[in-house]
Parts: structure tokens; C-alpha cells; sequence
């Protein structure tokens, strides 16, 4: 097969149809690779991607097994992940973040990658904990703690009295 | 009878309405009929398409959005000399507007309920804040109120039940500035229950974490002390039916599901359906007895509708060296300095800091491709502020809810608003401007773009105002349609004024007091 035949499958611009279902461990193994990798690009070192894995999980989990399901587009995705690191090695990061990729519309299987996996995980990256490389202390649909526990879960007024006037 | 109760709407007026009676009498034979669909709460797969694509699971529970960027919509028609924007100002669904509500939950002022009195302009309430305060005690503990009142803007006989949230590293600024400028502040009084995890999705909390009526109606449904009580969505109630002119015997309901058409038949009748849908309810309810609708021989209902214009003024910093981000889904930092007795005669306004600046996409800049270098200096650098307040409206009879012509897709009669903002308006709305913009240059920061939202009718009110004799207003003291006996109101088209702050507290505890009074 001429390297990257199936990633330039014509696909219909919608999400790919399937059944709800469940990825087997191989497949989940080069998506959380693309997870991993997404902190790679934009974190600053200080988040071990494990701890993020539980959060993705349940993604995963939620997104496969109710309708409808991104079953069908995350096994067309492993695919494609496949091909690319085939043609770019480990280049391939940069390809599907930064490079032509990127750009590519959803009506190819490359492009159904960008719109419906990277783009997504991305948002998922940022919202299991990724945010805090840019120095926030909290953000929208992070889950972060008791706002009575000892440290609150966000940054604080540096000034705050209990009366003010 | 059937039912002893029917209510109409299923929001939080409804809500506190049936815990009420059935607190009093847990067999209490109840009938809730909601217009709008049920909207799944608490559904994981929901709130991650939630946080992925922004579009909530009850957009199709709103008015249908604008088309193109005009003021003309596509189910409810706008006829006045200022635009009404109907677009996400309410939900239709079980729970209502709690269901998109940001819970802010702040009391009106004494003085707010003595408007006319005190002014000459607006009218006044039948009631006083001291006979409402008990209720707002009660309705502060239904809805799971966090706030603080280091300034006594209320008089309490109950502190908040849950402590304030703290402000922000993003209020700082602010704070500084209301500082300097001798402007007293304090954190938003938010309807946040004690689990809340700050997530940030309070649209769809995935944590039940803000009220939503629909969570208190669902457990009473479920509960097994209440086997005379059914909550039927996807139904409209098409007219009230009355035997005799003081007394309402049912109502004609559209099944929307079906299509099917049938009466109920109750005791007494509550509308609890927002100040549009209320009004417009006693409006299509002609008859020989009522010819212009039920309530209506004064020819008030639905007049005097009045809503909040929405202040603001931005300023953008040249820098944002900490990288300040708002943090949290709702604002933590309000004034109430210039909601008092001194400013009432001019419109009162109420401060509170933008709960969505400042913020950078950071999701956005990463799908465009930016590196982490070229986002951080974005963080980094000239950042935009906001200042927000609403302002005091006042009523005027010209202003006013009708009926449109035809049905919107949830089967419910469309609505149309005529609406003209008061003579004066742009000179006190001016000056609140000013104020707002001292601020933002206390802040250090430069005076940007500035002035009044269209209208929107999230806070509508007054359509149904309520007062002591049938020649001022539709229902009296304990919110009984002038005339009919057994017919009440409860939504925000009963007050008489909408002070300058939020009314859902005020609404919440008018309901709990009129559940009261209907149990004993």
C-alpha cells in the first residue's frame, strides 16, 4: 500500500457512524500516545502525564460506549497515527500539531483525525490539568477540589479583608 | 375535583410552591404541568459534550437564537422603539430558568419595596422587606446561598448558610481600585451547594453542585411520602376554564407529545410560568366572564413589564505580568455602594466584576497551532478587563407582553413585546457609566469600549404586578389574581419593581411564602 492511502480516504465531513463500543488495550495504547504527546508540545515538564490518565479514560469510556459513539473515529484514528508515524517518524508530532495537517478539513481520514481526536484531546489535556503550565490555578470543567479544603482550588486576591470599606 | 393543586411551570417558584403544601401535607393530590421537555441532569456524556463543543443540553429548551445579527425573531416578535432580545433569557423545561441560571442570589433592599413612595415613579409593594425577610432566610437555605455582608446592605435575622466564596487573584485589581475610591465591596452571594468543585461548568454542573429546581421536584416526585403528586412535562396549558367568574374550575391542556388536548380540573390553579408565559396564560383565558382575559378588567396584565439594561465598561492593561486568568464560572467581587435609598430616585445600580475576563482560549490557541512561547506571551500581555452592572428599570404602563401570532416549536403561543426604554434613560445611564468608569481608570487602566447591552429579558418582570386594590395591580398581598379566589401567581411578573439585583431569591422566597400561606 503507498504510505498514506488510508489517511487520505475520502469520509464524509460528519462523525463517523458506529455502534457504541469498547477500544481494545492496543488500540486505547497509540491514542494515549497522542495524549502524552500533546503535553509533550505544549507543557512546561511539571505534569506526569499519569496522572491525567484516569480523567482521559473516562473520556474515552463515555465517548465510545453512549450514542453516538466516537467508536468508529477513534479506530479510523489509530489507523492514521499509524500511517503518519510510518511517513514522519517522530516528526510526526509536529506534523499533526503544528504542520499541514493541522489545517486539513474533516472530510479525509487525516482530517477526521484533527477535528474529532486532536482537537478534542486537546481540550481534554487542558481541562485534566494541562492549564497550569500556563500558570492558572483553576479552569472551566476542571475538577479541582473542595473549595473547603486547607488550600483553596484557585488563585486568590492578594488583598481580601472581611470588611472593606 | 381531580387534583386539589395544579401548578403551572415547573422553575423554582413552582418548586418551593409544591415542597410547601406537601411539607404541610405530604398527600396533598398535586398536578405540576411543564410546557418544555425534561432535560437530563448530572449525565456525564452531556457535560463532556458540554465542555467540548460549548452547546448546552437544553439549547433547544431557549427561544430560537437571532437570525443573521438583527433584532428580529424568528418566534417571538419585538415591537417597540427598543429592541427586546429574547435569545437565552429563559428555559422551557422542567426546572426552568434554574436550569441555565448563573445563582446569583442576592435580597432586594427595604427601600426597594417602597419604590412609588419614596420616588414618585415605579409603584410600591403590598408588602415590606421585614415581611419577606423570614422567607428570604428560608429561600437563602433552599438554594444553598454562599455570600457574606460585612456591609449590612440587608437587615438578617440568619447568616448565609454557606460562607462566601473567596475572591479571586482576578479580582485583585478591582479591589484595589474600589479601594482607592472608597467603594465598598463583598463576594457574590452564589446558590452554590456545599460539593461544589468550582468546575466551571455551572451551565451543566456535573456535580448537581448549583440549585436546579428540577433536582428538588425529582425528589419529590421519587419520594414515597407523595403518592398523589405527578409531574407531567410536554404540557400546555392552553386556557384556564371558569364556572363562575371568581372561581376557575381547570384547564385546557395540550399534550405537545401527542398532540392531544384534555382538561384538568383542581381546586385551586398557581401559574408559575415567568413573567411571560403567566401573563400571557390569563390573557388567552377569555370567556364570557373574563372578556379580556382572566384578571384582566383593569387591563393590567401584562403591562409594565421591565427588565435590567446591562452596564459595562472595559479597560485593557498593558501587561498581565501574573498572568491573571478568571478563574471560576461566576463573579466573586460586587458592590451594592450605589444599590441604596440615595440613588433609588435616578435607577439604582448594582457592580459586580465580568465572570469571563479576562481569559484567553487557550484551547483555541492550541488548536490554531500557536507554540506554548507565543501563548505565554499572549498571557503575559495587554489583557482586557470589564466592569459590568445592571441598573434599576421603572415601569411604565406602555411597556408591555401580547400575544403573538401562532405556536413556537415547543407548542407554546408566541410572545410579543413592546418596549421603549424611559425618557431620561440615556442621561442616567450615562452618569452610572461615569462611575463605572472611575474604576477602571482607578485600575490604572484606560477607558475602552463602554455602554448599555440591548435589552434582554432575563430578568423580566412586573407583567402580573401585585397590589392591594384590583385598579393597580393583578394579584394581591398573597399573590391571589384580583377577583378569582382560587387562582394565584408566583413568578417575577408579580413584583411590583425589580430593585437593581437578580430576582430569583426574591421570587424563591415569595413562593415559599405563598406555600405557606396556601398549606395553612
Amino acid at each position: 500500500m503507498h504510505l498514506g492511502a488510508r489517511s487520505a480516504d475520502v469520509l464524509p465531513e460528519r462523525l463517523l457512524e458506529s455502534a457504541p463500543g469498547e477500544l481494545s488495550t492496543a488500540e486505547l495504547a497509540p491514542l494515549w500516545e497522542l495524549f502524552a504527546e500533546i503535553g509533550q508540545a505544549w507543557g512546561d515538564g511539571s505534569l506526569d502525564p499519569r496522572r491525567q490518565r484516569s480523567h482521559w479514560l473516562e473520556f474515552i469510556d463515555v465517548r465510545t460506549r453512549t450514542e453516538p459513539s466516537y467508536l468508529a473515529e477513534y479506530r479510523s484514528a489509530v489507523l492514521v497515527l499509524d500511517e503518519l508515524r510510518q511517513q514522519h517518524g517522530p516528526q510526526m508530532w509536529h506534523e499533526l500539531f503544528f504542520g499541514s495537517v493541522r489545517t486539513e478539513a474533516p472530510t479525509t481520514r487525516r482530517g477526521h483525525l484533527r477535528r474529532y481526536v486532536v482537537e478534542e484531546f486537546i481540550k481534554v489535556w487542558l481541562t485534566s490539568g494541562g492549564f497550569k503550565a500556563f500558570g492558572a490555578g483553576n479552569y472551566n470543567s476542571y475538577v479541582s477540589g473542595s473549595r473547603f479544603a486547607v488550600k483553596q482550588p484557585y488563585r486568590l486576591a492578594a488583598r481580601v479583608t472581611s470588611t472593606h470599606q | 375535583m381531580e387534583w386539589q393543586t395544579v401548578i403551572i411551570g415547573s422553575g423554582v417558584a413552582a418548586a418551593a410552591v409544591a415542597s410547601k403544601l406537601l411539607d404541610r401535607d405530604p398527600g396533598h393530590a398535586l398536578l405540576l404541568l411543564e410546557a418544555g421537555p425534561r432535560v437530563p441532569s448530572k449525565d456525564r456524556r452531556l457535560w463532556w459534550d458540554f465542555v467540548l463543543s460549548g452547546r448546552s443540553a437544553y439549547d433547544h429548551c431557549h427561544d430560537l437564537p437571532l437570525p443573521g445579527d438583527g433584532n428580529t425573531e424568528t418566534e417571538n416578535e419585538s415591537t417597540g422603539s427598543t429592541p427586546w432580545t429574547f435569545r437565552e433569557s429563559r428555559m422551557m423545561g422542567v426546572g426552568g430558568s434554574t436550569y441555565h441560571w448563573g445563582g446569583w442570589a442576592l435580597r432586594f433592599k427595604d427601600e426597594d419595596f417602597k419604590l412609588f413612595s419614596r420616588t414618585g415613579r415605579g409603584a410600591d409593594w403590598p408588602i415590606s422587606y421585614d415581611d419577606l425577610e423570614p422567607y428570604y432566610c428560608q429561600a437563602e437555605a433552599l438554594l444553598g446561598v454562599s455570600g457574606e455582608d460585612p456591609h449590612r446592605w440587608n437587615r438578617r435575622s440568619r447568616e448565609y448558610p454557606l460562607p462566601a466564596f473567596k475572591q479571586t487573584a482576578a479580582d485583585g485589581p478591582m479591589i484595589q481600585a474600589f479601594e482607592q475610591l472608597g467603594i465598598a465591596y463583598a463576594s457574590m452571594p452564589v446558590a452554590r451547594f456545599r460539593k461544589c468543585m468550582t468546575t466551571g461548568t455551572c451551565k451543566y454542573c456535573p456535580l448537581g453542585a448549583r440549585f436546579v429546581a428540577a433536582y428538588l421536584l425529582d425528589a419529590l416526585v421519587e419520594s414515597r411520602r407523595h403518592p398523589n403528586l405527578a409531574l407531567q412535562p410536554r404540557r400546555v396549558a392552553a386556557e384556564l376554564v371558569f364556572d363562575r367568574k371568581d372561581r376557575v374550575i381547570g384547564a385546557r391542556v395540550l399534550n405537545t407529545s401527542t398532540g392531544e388536548s384534555r382538561s384538568v380540573f383542581a381546586e385551586r390553579f398557581v401559574i408559575c410560568a415567568g413573567s411571560y408565559e403567566s401573563a400571557k396564560l390569563l390573557l388567552r383565558s377569555r370567556n364570557s366572564h373574563w372578556q379580556n382575559g382572566a384578571g384582566n378588567d383593569a387591563g393590567l396584565v401584562g403591562r409594565h413589564i421591565i427588565s435590567h439594561p446591562f452596564l459595562y465598561v472595559q479597560g485593557r492593561s498593558r501587561d498581565n505580568p501574573q498572568r491573571l486568568q478568571q478563574e471560576l464560572d461566576f463573579p466573586t467581587l460586587m458592590s451594592r455602594q450605589f444599590d441604596t435609598s440615595r440613588e433609588q430616585a435616578g435607577g439604582k445600580l448594582f457592580l459586580f466584576r465580568d465572570r469571563s475576563k479576562p481569559r484567553i482560549d487557550l484551547a483555541g490557541r492550541m488548536i490554531a497551532g500557536r507554540s506554548r512561547q507565543e501563548i505565554d506571551a499572549e498571557l503575559t500581555g495587554p489583557t482586557l478587563w470589564e466592569l459590568q452592572g445592571f441598573m434599576e428599570e421603572f415601569a411604565n404602563p406602555n411597556n408591555r407582553i401580547e400575544l403573538g401570532q401562532g405556536l413556537n416549536r415547543l407548542g407554546l403561543p408566541q410572545t410579543r413585546i413592546h418596549f421603549a426604554r424611559a425618557e431620561g434613560f440615556e442621561q442616567t445611564s450615562a452618569e452610572r457609566l461615569r462611575v463605572m468608569q472611575e474604576v477602571i481608570r482607578a485600575m490604572g487602566l484606560e477607558v475602552g469600549e463602554s455602554g448599555v447591552q440591548p435589552q434582554r429579558g432575563d430578568h423580566a418582570a412586573s407583567t402580573c404586578r401585585m397590589a392591594r386594590d384590583r385598579q393597580d395591580g393583578v394579584v394581591d398581598e398573597h399573590l391571589r389574581v384580583h377577583g378569582i379566589g382560587n387562582l394565584h401567581v408566583c413568578s417575577n411578573a408579580v413584583f411590583p419593581s425589580g430593585a437593581a439585583v437578580n430576582p430569583t431569591l426574591t421570587v424563591t422566597a415569595l413562593a415559599l411564602r405563598l406555600g405557606e400561606h396556601l398549606a395553612s
